[in-house]
């Protein structure tokens, strides 16, 4: 059957256009189910022992995902109708609703109505096109009733009138509310459902109407005031109307960009919009206007008689102690809230934020206000926290609470639930679903628990979920993509390869590193020269494009390092077994081979795939002791020497080219085996082997670059640097003054000058430290496709590398899988697919990878932050610091011993309040103008773990005073340093590690007079269980 | 000889494998496609006993064939012959010679725009077609221009049709009610001649119809007309 | 933009290797020596044959027939009213197509010197108008009586979320995928166009053909079963109804 679809739609030049669409109706759309004798076997998706079948709307499609997730939420039927408008409305809840009609461990079958020929229906005149969908899924709903008798089917849905008309058409049609109490067998589906906001369509089943403002803690304190109040109070302005928001910025009136939150507060933000031409401070409670971090919005500039005034209120804050709020009637009734604003004496500490514009009372900011919101943000993965402590209410009954992120840039939110006494002490995941203006918290639902507060695995789910990194098993689907264990080469494998077997191959990597990607060779050649050889996994051979493994591996696109535990990016038996390049075994590899001079000058190279078998999985500590070793003159060791010697000479040489030499102090955990709870903490130590294998690495990376944009011009995966700009080098050059030691940042071979220059004589850790701060000024380091930049875009700063890829870590990287696959199409190996060759498409999954590396990272940290405190949570430790930044609030120390910074608390005994910090000379002055401390100047500090509000816990660093220091203990710290600063000129790691920390920075940004943590901790480099390759992540 | 309609049949339908041995005679609308003997065109396939083979379609245009009967329309006069429009492809060429009885010195007068009734002895598919207006004794018979009377266009299968026997329908009917000459050409153009021009045009008119007319039908609109006519 | 979702159904509700609804009328300009309309879902063309005639260039045409041909958009083809534009790119180049095919499939050789002339013209446009053209200008020089090697049908077939589509239609023709078009004579199984503007991966290339013609295929003996009804129709007209 044949219908046509015809509708009318305006043209970018104004005119009419009539569109006409076909529309065929079919007679082989099943039901679904084996109870329907007419339904195709192959369609069956619906348990024949259902309690009955569920029919969704729209609505609940768009608003309820939580619920339908809940695994208690079965046999449902999705129709047609309710797909298409939900992917033409919110992409995000199609995507999941999508994944749970194709998830085998789900019963939700997706039922064509729409091209049903009993259940294709057509307007009525007159009748809208949501009035017309609503009646569409009750006549599929009619028709599963008359389909199927014996089964009872229910139309679920929000919309009251909607239920009316269903049940005058004989339908059962149910809320969400209703039919999660019908279900006395799972009583957690009443807190899942979502809140339904007042703006939607009324609920008249909903027994309890959830308000914010109304049903605060200080109110449920005082039930006198009653549970609501007759008027309901505006808090907020409204946010204007889409159309006005559009003219608006039109007509230059407001300015649109995405919304960051200090790190501190959810209430402090800046808005970084191109039409602005700088970020646009946002302040207070009332200006940012429900906007939650992330969030497009718009934003109305604020005369400066209004700044002034936003400014005097801000200045107030910290005499209040209360907040970064600029309602002081609702500041005093939320100071139990555990907003952020508690410990704001404790400023600013994290050094990430260079650029950072200090929030002081009458600065020439510009500040703005939030009048719209263009799109929301929201996170439907939800926000971990914990619920905020108050007085339980009965058992069992439905309570309103109160609910505190983890994050401090997220704000309350208020939630209804009947288990409040089973989630308390507990981390939960609770997702938002609404903000009206009279409502001083956004109404969120409940998801799941993750575990109790404080225990390592929980916190450890938590930073997981924060950073958006997928930790569920790898489906069957991409199991059934590995090659079954135990593997060994097939004759099939060897067509194309070249036979390395027998060349002298060893691999150097971290100690305990399971997921080795890449090995080295060299030998003499007759010619006098040498032949280099780097070996790479060659993962492609196994992850072949377009299977579920390889849309998996895209979407999570790297392996994650936490301290305790590795989230890969591939199955298992691929990452340590499979393609691992272990010691002793035949795997298959993709080769690059060189022809070098012994000065190290590549004569000529080729690239090939190969079958090796590594004579030695070395960690770097052994690479470096057979290389020292003058006894060892077999094959491996005299090849190691011979590559060391030329990766000198390659090093020097680009450091001659202006490449950088930064640092970051990495520190590495000793683990107690048992429980996995961290023993101590210590430099890590940087190697020549550690440099070898880095500069061989760098060399392949960059050969393979110029290689495969040679051969696909437009769709090459490149990594760039940007030159960071001028204004980022401010406190490194500020640092220089107050320290005496100039700072050239006009180009990296300038940079790379000066801070060989920067020497203390008699402070090895000087130089390490300028080092550190100067890696702190770096831009991140992206992938992205060349067919979207400029060629001069091209540039990788940090490396002074005209072009950069990264081809040789595909077990851990997706980016070195789409370079491994670029190279063997521009060789001719096995074509490109279709997906690689559209530059646009590689951009976003360019910017995927870049997003995901990040997360990695952050992860990562957070990991290593989670154990610091650990660590500390056991012991009372006074260490040596070094002063790295004098603010006006305070100092920031950084503890090379255990790689933490943070702001560092003066006690009272140093007269704390009297000290004067001059920022301009980074310096502490005494009243009298003697000075304490400057600039790098060493101190002693003692860390202690604190626990905040929201069952938030940091670590607080305090200034011992001067007068006990102990000089025995000074000079063993300066011992201890030594080691470290004998490597440091030469421990360069990474602009992209830095890049990373700018990230930190941008994500901060401007963060003011509080901040999260006092502490961050730098990078932390993990213990032997995932060891790992990140200094060479460049 | 009578035509016998096999099948219908449409371009690219394979007919009949080449025998052995023996012979197939290969009439219009077949086309030798390797070993296969191939319908070119949508039509009725024919065959005979003696082995001829056909596809009979009703086509608009005509493709002169020697022996043909056809009317044509002088278009140029050139020193030696006349160029005829007969509804082909080309233009066919009527020597000036070709009507009984002419000599160099005594030639037909006949000027563009005259229509004449000729035969097609020449044609080759690389040369033009040529006519003439004698039969093959050199006799007249009926041949050469034709004067008065009017012309109308079918498509050529009416053509053969009106030619063939027995009459059709509603050629008989007409022929039965009212007094007129018919001079059919197979390239589908027809001229009609009576002494009133009332009977010239309806037979004019009424012909055409008759190619869909089942012999009922033919008699009955015959009859309606003279009626009306009276 | 979802061209096939999960289910299996493209937009429209067809099945990946679903044709459009089919349409043809023959012998419907009383003018022409040959006629035909030819509809494929909503694209509709209507296709005349002049001739054959005298060539105007003999000596080109001395071997056999020169096939000319027009193709033209109708400015009410489209939602947007076009501007009548005979000679821009698009016509000129799907003009050669069409004339290229249909040059293959008629005996051109036995009508030496003479012309035969094909005006396309595209009624409705919604996807695939090329192939509909082909179709209706076969079954217009079918009508003419042109004698033919074989039958031509055309279809085109594209490659979508990873999916072989038969019969694209507009919205899926403007899916940015790749489009093949393939004409075939079906008696012969020889493919005398295949057509395609895009990039494809020499595996997904053959299965697409492969689907392009299974669809030529379809539509060559729905065009077959329309001509011989045509023809069928016409003799029983004739008197020759015990056919």
């Amino acid at each position: 059957m044949l219908q046509n679809k015809s509708f009318v739609r305006k043209t970018k030049k104004g005119g009419v256009l009539k569109v006409v669409n076909q529309h065929y109706l079919r007679d082989d759309i099943y039901s679904g189910s084996s109870l329907d004798p007419d339904c195709d076997a192959e369609a069956y998706k619906l348990s024949a022992d259902a309690a009955h079948y569920l029919v969704i709307d729209t609505n609940l499609a768009l608003h309820q995902m939580d619920f339908l997730e809940h695994p208690a939420v079965d046999d449902v039927v999705v129709p047609g109708t309710v797909l298409e408008e939900c992917r033409k409305r919110n992409s995000a809840a199609y995507q999941r609703l999508r994944a749970l009609c194709s998830s085998s461990a789900r019963r939700f079958y997706v039922f064509s109505n729409e091209h049903h020929r009993e259940t294709y229906i057509q307007a009525q005149p007159a009748e809208s096109p949501n009035d017309r969908n609503d009646r569409a899924i009750r006549v599929a709903t009619a028709w599963y009733m008359k389909r199927i008798p014996g089964k009872e089917v229910i139309l679920l849905t929000a919309d009251a009138d909607n239920r009316r008309k269903a049940v005058a058409e004989g339908v059962r049609a149910l809320s969400v509310q209703a039919y999660a109490r019908l279900r006395t067998d799972c009583p957690e589906l009443v807190d899942v459902g979502a809140v339904v906001m007042r703006g939607g369509q009324d609920d008249d089943e909903t027994d309890m109407v959830i308000d914010g403002a109304a049903s605060n803690g200080r109110q449920q304190q005082q039930p006198s005031d009653g549970p609501r109040q007759a008027k309901r109070r505006r808090i907020y302005d409204e946010h204007m109307p889409m159309s006005e928001v559009t003219a608006g910025i039109k007509a230059g009136r407001l300015h649109q960009g995405p919304i960051r939150m200090s790190r501190s507060s959810a209430f402090q933000a800046w808005v970084s919009s191109e039409s602005a031409g700088e970020d646009i401070q946002v302040q207070g409670r009332e200006a940012v206007n429900r906007a939650l971090d992330g969030d497009i919005v718009a934003v109305r500039l604020l005369t400066p008689a209004e700044a002034a005034a936003a400014s005097k209120a801000a200045a107030r804050r910290p005499q209040k102690g209360g907040g970064a709020d600029a309602h002081p009637e609702e500041a005093s009734g939320d100071e139990d809230d555990g907003e952020p604003w508690e410990d704001s004496r404790v400023a600013e500490v994290t050094m990430d934020d260079v650029d950072e514009k200090e929030v002081t009372p009458g600065s020439e900011r510009v500040m703005g206000r939030v009048v719209g919101i263009i799109r929301r943000n929201w996170r439907t993965r939800g926000y971990c926290g914990s619920l905020k402590d108050e007085e339980a209410g009965k058992r069992g009954r439905q309570q309103s609470r109160l609910f505190c992120p983890v994050e401090r840039r997220f704000p309350l939110i208020r939630l209804v639930t009947r288990q409040a006494e089973t989630l308390s002490g507990q981390r939960i995941v609770v997702v938002v679903d609404g903000w009206e203006a009279d409502s001083l918290h956004p109404v969120g639902h409940y998801v799941r628990k993750l575990g109790t507060i404080g225990d390592k695995d929980t916190e450890t789910e938590v930073l997981l979920i924060e950073n958006d990194i997928n930790t569920s098993p790898f489906t069957p689907g991409v199991h059934a993509c590995v090659p079954p264990l135990p593997w060994s080469i097939q004759k099939s494998d060897w067509p194309g390869r070249e036979d390395f077997r027998e060349l002298p191959i060893c691999s150097v990597d971290p100690p305990g590193c399971r997921d080795i990607d890449d090995a080295l060779h060299v030998r003499p050649l007759p010619s006098g020269n040498f032949e280099v050889g780097v070996h790479i996994a060659d993962v492609t051979h196994f992850l072949k494009p377009g299977t579920p493994m390889d849309e998996e591996a895209a979407a999570r696109s790297t392996t994650t390092y936490l301290v305790q535990r590795r989230i890969d990016m591939l199955p298992k038996p691929l990452t340590e077994d499979i393609c691992s390049l272990r010691g002793g075994v035949e795997r298959l590899a993709f080769s690059v081979i060189w022809e070098m001079t012994p000065q190290a000058d590549a004569v000529s190279v080729r690239f090939t795939k190969s079958v090796i078998c590594s004579k030695a999985a070395l960690s770097y500590a052994e690479a470096q002791a057979r290389m020292d070793d003058e006894r060892l003159h077999d094959e491996i060791t005299v090849g190691l020497r011979r590559l060391n010697s030329m990766a000198k000479i390659m090093r020097a040489r680009r450091f001659d080219q202006g490449a950088l030499a930064l640092a970051s102090p990495e520190v590495k955990f000793e683990m107690d085996t048992e429980t996995l709870d961290p023993l101590d903490v210590a430099v890590y130590q940087i190697r020549e082997a550690n440099q070898m294998v880095e500069e061989m690495m760098l060399l392949a990376n960059v050969t393979v670059a110029e290689h495969i944009l040679a051969a696909f011009p437009a769709c090459s995966l490149l990594r760039s640097h940007a030159t960071p700009a001028p204004k980022r080098f401010q406190p490194l050059v500020q640092a220089g003054v107050a320290a005496g030691f100039d700072i050239d940042f006009s180009s990296s071979k300038a940079l790379a000058v000066s801070l060989d220059k920067a020497e203390r004589p008699g402070d090895g850790y000087f130089n390490r430290l300028v080092r550190i701060m100067a890696t702190r000024c770096m831009m991140q380091a992206l992938y992205f496709s060349s067919g979207t930049c400029a060629p001069s875009e091209y540039h990788h700063y940090g490396l002074a590398a005209p072009l950069y890829t990264h081809f040789t870590s595909p077990i851990r990287r997706y980016a070195d899988v789409v370079v491994h696959r670029l190279l063997a199409a521009s060789l001719r190996i096995t074509p490109l697919p279709e997906s690689a060759r559209d530059s646009q498409a590689l951009q976003r999954s360019a910017g995927n990878m870049n997003m995901r590396h990040r997360n990695a990272q952050m992860a990562g940290r957070a990991s290593a932050e989670l154990h610091t405190l650990i660590f500390f949570k056991a012991r009372a430790i006074v260490s040596e610091a070094r002063v790295l930044r004098v603010r006006p609030t305070g100092i920031i120390v950084f503890v090379p011993q255990y790689g933490i910074e943070g702001q560092a608390k003066i006690p009272e005994s140093m007269g704390e309040a009297s000290l004067i910090f001059n920022e301009e000379k980074q310096a502490v002055l005494r009243p009298d103008g003697t000075i304490i401390f400057t600039i790098f100047d060493s101190v002693q500090i003692k860390a202690t773990v604190e626990e905040t509000q929201g069952h938030r816990r940091h670590l607080e660093l305090t200034l011992v005073d001067k007068s006990r220091w102990n000089p025995s203990r000074q000079a063993h710290a300066a011992v201890r340093a030594v080691p470290a600063a004998q490597t440091a000129p030469a421990a360069q790691t990474a602009p992209a590690r830095l890049a990373a920390r700018t990230l930190a920075a941008s994500v901060v940004k401007g963060a003011p007079a509080a901040s999260l943590a006092s502490v961050v901790l730098i990078v932390a480099v993990p213990p032997a269980a995932t060891a790992r390759h990140e200094s060479r992540d460049i | 000889m009578v035509a016998k309609p096999v099948r219908i049949a449409a371009p690219g339908d394979s007919v009949v494998d080449l025998p052995e041995k023996g012979e197939v005679r290969v009439g219009t609308g077949i086309h030798q496609e390797g070993n296969h003997l191939i319908t070119c065109r949508p039509g009725l396939l024919c065959t005979t006993q003696s082995g001829k083979v056909w596809v009979a379609g009703r086509q608009k245009r005509y493709i002169p064939q020697v022996g043909d009967c056809v009317l044509g329309v002088i278009t140029d006069k050139h020193s030696e012959n006349y160029g005829v429009d007969i509804n082909a492809p080309f233009v066919a060429s009527l020597p000036v010679l070709g009507f009984e009885g002419a000599t160099r010195r005594s030639r037909p007068n006949l000027q563009v725009g005259d229509l004449v009734y000729a035969r097609v002895t020449a044609a080759d598919r690389d040369v033009d077609p040529e006519l003439v207006c004698t039969d093959a004794s050199g006799k007249g018979a009926g041949f050469g221009a034709l004067a008065g009377g009017q012309a109308f266009r079918c498509t050529t299968s009416f053509a053969a049709k009106l030619m063939s026997q027995p009459q059709p329908a509603i050629l008989s009917a007409l022929g039965k009610a009212l007094q007129f000459e018919l001079a059919v050409g197979l390239n589908g153009h027809v001229w009609v001649h009576s002494p009133k021009p009332t009977t010239t045009i309806i037979v004019t008119n009424t012909l055409p119809k008759g190619e869909f007319l089942s012999d009922a039908q033919a008699e009955l609109v015959v009859k309606r007309i003279v009626s009306s006519m009276q | 933009m979802e061209y096939v979702n999960p289910e299996g159904l493209r937009q429209d509700g067809r099945r990946p290797k679903e044709l459009r609804q089919l349409g043809c009328e023959l012998g419907v300009l009383a003018k022409a020596a040959g006629s035909a309309t030819f509809e494929m879902g909503n694209t509709k063309v209507l296709a005349a044959v002049y001739g054959p005639h005298e060539a105007s260039n003999r000596s080109a045409a001395a071997s056999g027939a020169t096939v000319h041909c027009d193709y033209a958009m109708a400015p009410f083809s489209t939602g947007e009213r076009r501007k009548q534009g005979r000679t821009d790119r698009r016509s000129t180049e799907i003009s050669a197509v069409i004339r290229n095919t249909l040059e293959q499939t008629i005996i051109t050789e036995l009508l030496p010197n003479s012309q035969i002339d094909i005006h396309v013209q595209v009624l409705q446009a919604d996807g695939g108008t090329r192939c509909a053209c082909i179709n209706a200008a076969l079954l217009a020089l079918a009508e003419a009586g042109i004698p033919l090697r074989d039958m031509v049908a055309a279809c085109a077939a594209g490659y979508l979320d990873e999916t072989a589509l038969l019969d694209l239609n507009y919205i899926e023709d403007s899916g940015g995928g790749p489009d093949i078009s393939v004409a075939l004579h079906p008696q012969f199984d020889r493919v005398v166009l295949l057509q395609m503007d895009n990039r494809l991966p020499l595996e997904t290339f053959e299965t697409v053909v492969e689907l392009a013609i299974k669809g030529c295929k379809a539509v060559a003996s729905y065009m077959r079963g329309q001509l011989l009804e045509h023809t069928r129709m016409l003799a029983s007209a004739r008197g020759f109804d015990k056919l």
